[in-house]
């Protein structure tokens, strides 16, 4: 903007630079003040030099008098002289030397006189022009003419007198003008030695006042203005231009500084336009990082399948087996006794079915793909789902898994990113042991006072190249049997979760790992729950309260009814959304319980039509859903955190959520 | 900042420039011409005033007429001083004679103001400063045409005498006549100076015995007419119908003194002769029915001295300087002025460049019929 203009007045007229004006100015002020003494002392020296030529006029006039006395004087004495009447001589000396008197008084009439001086001189010519007239006379006069001479000689002595008087007024003027002139010189000197004094003082006032305006106007104001530049630029503002100096110094300065400042915004533009792009990548990148750790879970998962069948199917043969075997007792003549009843069929099912559980929940955690975000995490938890996924695989490859006890810690982590680690170093150990068909893998955790020290060892062949599990890709197993992406994503977990992994053989022989958590800088959860009581809850109420129960499994709609009807509850089942719809549009419920995946509408979709139609029931609104991990209910689990009851679900904490949805 | 800068500058320089354009522009005074003379030549003076601005005209400049009480030094310096006392004075038209002109030249040149004397002839005059100017050449010119004149009336032996007033105007006359009459070996028998100054005594009539002793057969008069009025009768008596010669002085008398007819007769030198142009016959012509009377050469050359003046001012001269390098260029960068006596330019020494004249007094009659 401003700037290719000041280029443009650059090419049109050089600069001069601070240091050539101040220099000129300094030149300057020199040759004004020399120039101003010079002017004092010329001034003073002309009056002098007056005062000497009035004094030497006055000397000359002196003696330009003294000349027209003698002059004078001669011509009395050669007219009173009888022996010069009649010669011609004696007349032409006469007149030569009148001519020389009237030449000596001519010399005034040039000059600088006043007009009294020169009626001074006037009289002086005038009488010797009488005294001439009155000579002539004198020697013109013979023998019979005594009394003309006589009378002459009287009058030329008049006049020569009268011319005396004349000359010597004449001279006294000069003088008193000289005295006079002296006197007003030497005022004027000292009114000029004064005005000096006073001049002098006030250039040099006046020359202080320019300098300093000088200096505030060409460099205290650029500097400020160029330290606030600077400042706005600190700041982030790279809009910021200097405008065009005056001076070369400052101008060169200026235009350095506005083309780094445009310098500066353009790599800034770069720069964002590149945090842009790398920000993009990242997405990218973290994207593709989730679909590979999805894929190797689904891949654990996969190779755990066999494992997990094999874990299920023993809890259900218990169940099974007990519930035939009860079945036949209440058919013959000898049924159990209550007490029979519940150690022998009711408990031992009522626990295998609770493993059978755990065992799918901690898969469905497992499986489920969350959104990444470290923060404080149960250690325990993590550790305790691996537990359950994988000590049957342990148990069945005569392999001991051994998990020291491990406090309520938090950690700073990714839930389930800290879960795959610890499968994945788990799984690697399993498979490291399971040729031998026996062997130990030990977890022990030590926790220090700011983190978490969790190290898996085992007693197997130990690892080929510590130096190289974290590449990825690398592997030591078969085709088929591992990515080689596991411990290279379990580093980069860990380097995000803002710990480490190290991996190691011990001096035995055994593999290593130990992996190092951060500790959140938050006050500990509140103590685990006691373990919950077996017996269920009961109520019974003043007030009928009614209950809509939707699932399309009518084995399930019947369980619910059970239960619900322990807390004296009145029981309304369907089973799809559409004939919920129809329910609640006929009769008031104080709570729904709705499957999610049904044939037809997805119970989701009567939680939207309930949002909308009748907003008040979503906190007595719950999900029943054997998918908690389901990605169609992520938002509302974060949005009503208590609305999801994941099937199989415990009796009596499936109670304790309905009267809580009911409160 | 450059622009704020130089927006400063340039209302500092219009502050400073605003009182000087005022002053500048402020309304002049008119100059002032003084003219300083006898009665006749002032008339002569007011007469070209009136020529180049008609009444009901707006004035060239202010005029301011002192008249002389009689030609003599002491007075001239009085009206000098009287004159310098105005400060748009830019010129002087005066002073009657030689010695009143050159007693007041120095106050007009150290003031930087023209004196143009119209009728001054001493020889000194021409050194007396650059401001100073004159309407007649100086006197070597007059002193050759008379000793000519004197040759010319005695070719056999002329015995001159010489009869001067021993004043600036005489002195100077008489040392150049002297010396041309020397030049021409014509015998001078009678050299003798008499005074001429008002309320002095005449002492030519007390001295001339000795003239008519040494027995002339020319008179050589340098002084005042009135003198030789005086002392003519008592030379011819004695001495017979001698050829007498006057100088420039004789002009005033040379047509209104004459009324006795003593001055018939004599020549004397003039450097005007307006029967010679038509210009200086209408002159005379309009001077006589403006006056009654006829004018001489003293008028026409103070009326041209006038005209000289206001033709200077009328051409932008505003100070001293300008009237002085006005009269400086005339005949140079600039023409010379015709007057009613004719081309007007000046040497370097502010002479007119003109010639002197020989001219001889009529008789009454011819002059009461303006035959001349």
């Amino acid at each position: 903007m401003s700037t290719d203009r000041a280029r443009t007045t650059d090419t049109k007229r050089p600069q001069r630079s601070l240091r050539e004006r101040l220099f000129v100015a300094g030149v300057t002020m020199a040759i004004s003040a020399v120039v101003a003494l010079a002017v004092i002392a010329a001034a003073g020296s002309r009056e002098q030099l007056q005062l000497r030529r009035t004094a030497a006029h006055v000397i000359e006039e002196q003696r330009i008098g003294d000349a027209v006395i003698r002059g004078v004087m001669s011509q009395l004495a050669i007219a009173g002289d009888p022996t010069s009447r009649g010669s011609r001589a004696r007349l032409a000396a006469f007149d030569s030397i009148g001519h020389g008197v009237y030449d000596d008084v001519r010399q005034y009439l040039f000059r600088t006189l006043s007009p009294a001086e020169r009626l001074q001189i006037e009289s002086v010519k005038e009488e010797h022009q009488q005294m001439e007239v009155a000579a002539r006379r004198v020697m013109a006069a013979d023998n019979q003419q005594m009394a003309t001479a006589a009378a002459g000689n009287n009058e030329m002595v008049q006049h020569a007198f009268q011319l005396l008087d004349a000359l010597q007024g004449f001279v006294d003027l000069r003088e008193q003008a000289l005295t006079t002139l002296a006197d007003t010189q030497g005022s004027t000197l000292q009114r000029l030695t004064i005005g000096s004094i006073a001049f002098i003082a006030s250039m040099l006032l006046m020359q202080i006042v320019l300098a300093m305006r000088f200096v505030r106007r060409r460099v205290t104001d650029p500097l400020e203005d160029f330290t606030a530049a600077v400042a706005r630029v600190g700041a982030g503002d790279l809009d910021v231009r200097m405008p065009r100096a005056a001076d070369r110094e400052f101008a060169s300065t200026f235009q350095a500084f506005n083309e780094m400042s445009a310098s500066l915004a353009t790599a800034r533009a770069d720069l964002e336009a590149r945090n842009d792009a790398l920000t993009a990548a990242l997405a990218r990148v973290r994207a593709t990082q989730d679909e590979l750790v999805q894929a190797e879970k689904l891949g654990a998962i996969g190779r755990m399948t066999a494992g997990l069948a094999h874990e299920l199917n023993n809890p259900l043969a218990t169940v099974l087996a007990s519930s035939e075997l009860l079945a036949t007792r209440l058919n013959e003549n000898d049924p159990p006794s209550m007490e029979q009843l519940s150690t022998e069929f009711v408990e031992p099912m009522r626990r295998e079915a609770q493993r059978a559980r755990l065992l799918v929940r901690s898969l469905l955690q497992f499986a489920r793909r969350a959104e990444s975000e470290v923060g404080p995490v149960s250690l325990r938890e993590a550790v305790d789902v691996v537990r359950e996924l994988r000590q049957f695989a342990f148990a069945g490859a005569g392999i001991t898994l051994q998990i020291e006890p491990i406090p309520d810690v938090l950690v700073m982590a990714e839930r389930q990113q800290l879960q795959g680690v610890l499968l994945n170093i788990i799984n690697n150990a399993l498979d490291a042991l399971k040729p031998r068909k026996q062997g130990l893998v030990r977890v022990v955790t030590r926790i220090e006072p700011n983190s978490v020290e969790v190290v898996v060892q085992d007693d197997g062949p130990g690892l080929q190249d510590p130096s190289r599990v974290f590449e990825a890709f690398y592997t030591t197993k078969g085709v088929g049997e591992g990515t080689g992406l596991g411990l290279a994503l379990a580093e980069r977990f860990m380097t995000s979760f803002g710990g480490s992994i190290i991996a190691g053989n011990q001096p035995s022989g055994g593999a290593c790992f130990t992996l190092r958590f951060v500790r959140p800088q938050v006050a500990a959860p509140a103590a685990a729950q006691a373990e919950p009581d077996v017996a269920l809850p009961i109520r019974s109420t003043s007030r009928q309260q009614r209950v809509l129960v939707v699932d399309d499994e009518p084995a399930i709609q019947r369980a619910q009814s059970l239960l619900l009807k322990r807390l004296d509850l009145e029981v309304e089942t369907c089973d799809s959304v559409a004939a919920a719809r129809a329910a609640i549009a006929r009769s008031e419920f104080h709570a729904i319980l709705c499957d999610v995946k049904m044939p037809g509408e997805s119970g989701v979709v009567l939680f939207q039509w309930i949002r909308r139609e009748m907003p008040s029931m979503l906190p007595h609104f719950l999900f029943v859903t054997g998918d908690i991990a389901a990605a169609e209910l992520s938002e509302i689990a974060a949005e009503f955190p208590d609305a999801l009851i994941s099937k199989p679900f415990d009796a009596r904490e499936y109670l304790l959520r309905v009267e809580r949805a009911l409160a | 900042m450059l622009s704020s800068t130089r927006m400063a500058f340039r209302r500092h320089l219009a502050a400073v420039a605003a009182p000087l354009l005022l002053l500048a522009c402020r309304e002049q005074p008119r100059p002032l011409i003084g003219a300083a003379l006898g009665a006749t030549l002032n008339e002569a003076v007011t007469m070209a005033l009136e020529d180049v601005a008609p009444p009901g005209t707006p004035p060239i400049a202010d005029t301011l007429f002192l008249a002389e009480q009689s030609s003599v030094a002491a007075s001239a310096i009085e009206l000098a001083s009287t004159l310098l006392t105005r400060p748009n004075l830019v010129a002087v038209v005066g002073h009657t004679n030689s010695s009143a002109s050159l007693a007041a030249a120095q106050l007009y040149n150290d003031a930087k103001v023209v004196e143009l004397a119209p009728t001054s002839t001493a020889q000194l005059y021409s050194s007396a400063g650059p401001f100073s100017f004159r309407m007649v050449p100086p006197d070597h010119r007059q002193g050759r045409v008379l000793a000519q004149a004197v040759a010319e009336a005695r070719p056999n032996g002329a015995r001159v005498a010489l009869l001067y007033v021993n004043d600036d105007y005489g002195r100077s006359l008489r040392t150049v006549v002297a010396a041309s009459l020397d030049s021409m070996q014509l015998r001078v028998v009678a050299d003798l100076p008499h005074l001429d100054s008002p309320g002095r005594a005449r002492t030519v009539l007390a001295d001339i015995e000795s003239v008519i002793r040494a027995d002339p057969n020319v008179i050589v008069w340098l002084g005042r007419p009135a003198s030789l009025h005086a002392v003519l009768p008592a030379i011819r008596a004695s001495l017979g119908e001698l050829p007498v010669f006057a100088s420039d002085a004789t002009t005033a008398w040379s047509l209104s003194g004459n009324v006795d007819g003593v001055l018939t007769g004599v020549w004397y030198v003039d450097f005007v002769d307006l029967n010679a142009t038509a210009e200086g016959r209408r002159f005379r012509e309009r001077y006589r029915t403006r006056f009654g009377r006829a004018p001489g050469g003293g008028e026409a050359l103070a009326y041209d001295a006038m005209r000289v003046i206001v033709e200077a001012i009328r051409n932008g001269a505003r100070s001293g300087d300008d009237v002085r390098r006005f009269l400086d260029e005339l005949g140079r960068e600039r023409s010379a002025i015709q007057g009613v006596t004719g081309s007007i330019s000046f040497s370097v020494d502010g002479d007119v460049r003109r010639d002197p004249i020989l001219l001889r007094i009529p008789s009454p009659d011819s002059i009461a019929t303006g035959d001349r």
